[in-house]
């Protein structure tokens, strides 16, 4: 009988494919007539056993790896599910999107009105660019608005004329018979306004109510000047009268009834005027 | 990896919609004129050849593809070519390189960074200028046919990156970068501006100077006036004593 050789079992292992190598084959059950025959079935039997329990584990190792993915990957799904669901269903959503929009509602009418201002501003200047022959408009009660429209469109805020407001507060005092305090006007509308077109009339009021209150001395002077600046206005005309009033109340009367005379000649084609001048020249003359 | 792509455009389209608001709705993308923009936020928008920086509520109208009109707050013009910046409805200046506009109330601040700028006819001096690294501001509204305007003075650095760094996105690292760069190319801009403005005191002396001669002849003239004409009078009427 011959005698068995005794082979170490991991030896014999690698006839089958397992042990270092392909840990996730299944191992083979064949075994080679030599190896039969070397070993007894005993041995045979251990060695099987053996890589079974090995093949047994590296699979399960494998599978409960996969199972622990699934798992997570299910985790994370499920929650991010409930997540999306939730915010959908949720009041605070819907909420926080109205905000967003409001929000935005609000910015968009924010740049339309700075849009709209602006607008403005440029028509502003198309008008006073539309108005620059401001001074050839007829001055007419027709043309009053237009007039407004261009005087705040062109002119410096420093340079608006606000005499007219004075004259009315100072005529008003004069029809009161408030004649110091309307002097006090007139005489601060003449130095605030020299240029005024409404000059001459503040200085036919302030005549007059320096007449009327019997200032006759500085009646004459308003005269003078009047006489000196505008010789040829209507108002100088009607003063003149109040100057030969003057003279004839300080029994000059010649020289009233030239005064009157002169009048009556240079300013005849104001038929009023004149009309006067030659009713007072009469009664002087009488 | 797809959804993750999705989910991150449509994050980056959410950001845009609260960067800025549109008059009309998508009038950028449309290009559709006029478009007002209002920025929510500081950010940086490229459009056609030009780069703006806007600043936290900057509103400004696109009246054209190349032609804009600021209406309030900063802008920072990084690049512009051939830009039109629209003043008021007829004065519109034209941009080249990179500038700073700051639009309070009714009047516009130019900074002019690095660039050039011409003014149009109507409403501003034959020779009028905006060299780099100066500002000036211009006001909405004409008097005497000329808009009012300060006097050109040389960028205030201080003030000019306090508003400067309320535009844009940029980092911190490169706006340090940005200001030294802005410093170094206007160092010389003190003594260019020291020259001006002796040539314009020198102009406004001249011109003082010859109102003084020409209110004294008018005076003269007013004098002889007035008394040929009281002579005429009295001639006229035989008041002479």
């Amino acid at each position: 009988m011959p005698q068995k050789e005794h082979v170490p079992l991991d030896r014999g292992l690698s006839g089958f494919g397992g042990g270092g190598g392909d840990a996730g084959a299944k191992p083979r059950i064949l075994f080679q007539p030599e190896t039969q025959a070397r070993f007894s079935p005993m041995e045979i039997r251990a060695i099987y056993q053996n890589s079974l329990k090995k093949a047994e584990k590296t699979g399960m190792k494998k599978q409960s790896s996969l199972f622990l993915i699934f798992c997570l990957a299910l985790t994370i799904g499920l929650l991010q599910a409930y997540s999306s669901f939730r915010d959908y269903f949720s009041p605070v959503r819907e909420q926080a999107r109205q905000i967003s929009a409001l929000k935005s509602d609000v910015e968009r009418e924010k740049l339309k009105t700075t849009w709209a201002a602006q607008q403005l501003v440029d028509y502003q200047q198309v008008v006073a660019e539309a108005l620059p022959e401001f001074q050839k408009i007829p001055k007419n009660p027709d043309t009053l608005a237009i007039r407004g429209i261009a005087s705040v469109s062109q002119t410096p805020m420093s340079n608006i004329d606000f005499s007219r407001g004075i004259l009315e507060q100072a005529k008003q005092s004069f029809r009161n018979k408030e004649y110091s305090q309307s002097a006090k006007d007139f005489k601060a509308m003449i130095e605030k306004y020299p240029t005024s077109p409404l000059v001459i009339e503040s200085y036919f009021f302030l005549a007059e109510g320096y007449y009327l209150s019997g200032k006759h001395q500085e009646c004459l002077d308003v005269i003078e000047h009047m006489l000196s600046f505008y010789p040829d206005h209507d108002f100088t005309g009607y003063i003149l009268l109040r100057q030969g009033q003057i003279l004839e109340g300080r029994h000059r009367s010649e020289e009233a009834a030239e005064v009157f005379a002169t009048v009556k000649k240079k300013f005849s084609y104001n038929q009023e005027l004149a009309l006067q001048a030659g009713r007072l020249l009469a009664m002087v003359q009488k | 990896m797809k959804i993750f792509l999705i989910t991150l455009l449509t994050s980056f389209r959410a950001l845009a919609g609260d960067l800025f608001v549109e008059e009309p709705l998508q009038c950028i993308e449309k290009k559709i004129f006029p478009c007002g923009v209002r920025a929510l936020k500081s950010f940086r928008m490229e459009k056609s050849a030009q780069v703006f920086h806007f600043g936290e509520g900057t509103t400004l109208v696109w009246t054209s593809e190349n032609q804009v009109q600021i209406l309030a707050g900063n802008l920072w013009a990084e690049k512009t070519e051939n830009l039109q910046i629209k003043h008021t409805a007829h004065a519109v200046f034209r941009v080249n390189g990179e500038f700073f506009f700051s639009k309070q109330l009714e009047r516009l601040e130019v900074y002019n960074l690095n660039g050039n700028i011409s003014f149009p006819k109507k409403g501003f001096f034959s020779n009028e200028a905006l060299a780099s690294g100066f500002q000036n501001w211009f006001s909405g509204q004409m008097q005497n046919e000329k808009f009012s305007r300060g006097l050109m003075k040389p960028i205030q650095f201080k003030e000019f990156a306090k508003l400067w760094n309320q535009v844009g996105s940029l980092p911190k690292e490169a706006r340090i970068t940005h200001l030294r760069s802005y410093a170094e190319l206007w160092k010389d801009n003190v003594e260019e501006a020291s020259q001006f403005y002796q040539s314009v005191v020198q102009r406004r002396i001249a011109s003082i100077a010859e109102a003084k001669a020409q209110a004294v002849e008018r005076v003269m003239n007013a004098e002889q006036e007035r008394l040929q004409l009281l002579k005429l009078y009295r001639e006229r009427n035989q008041l002479l004593e």
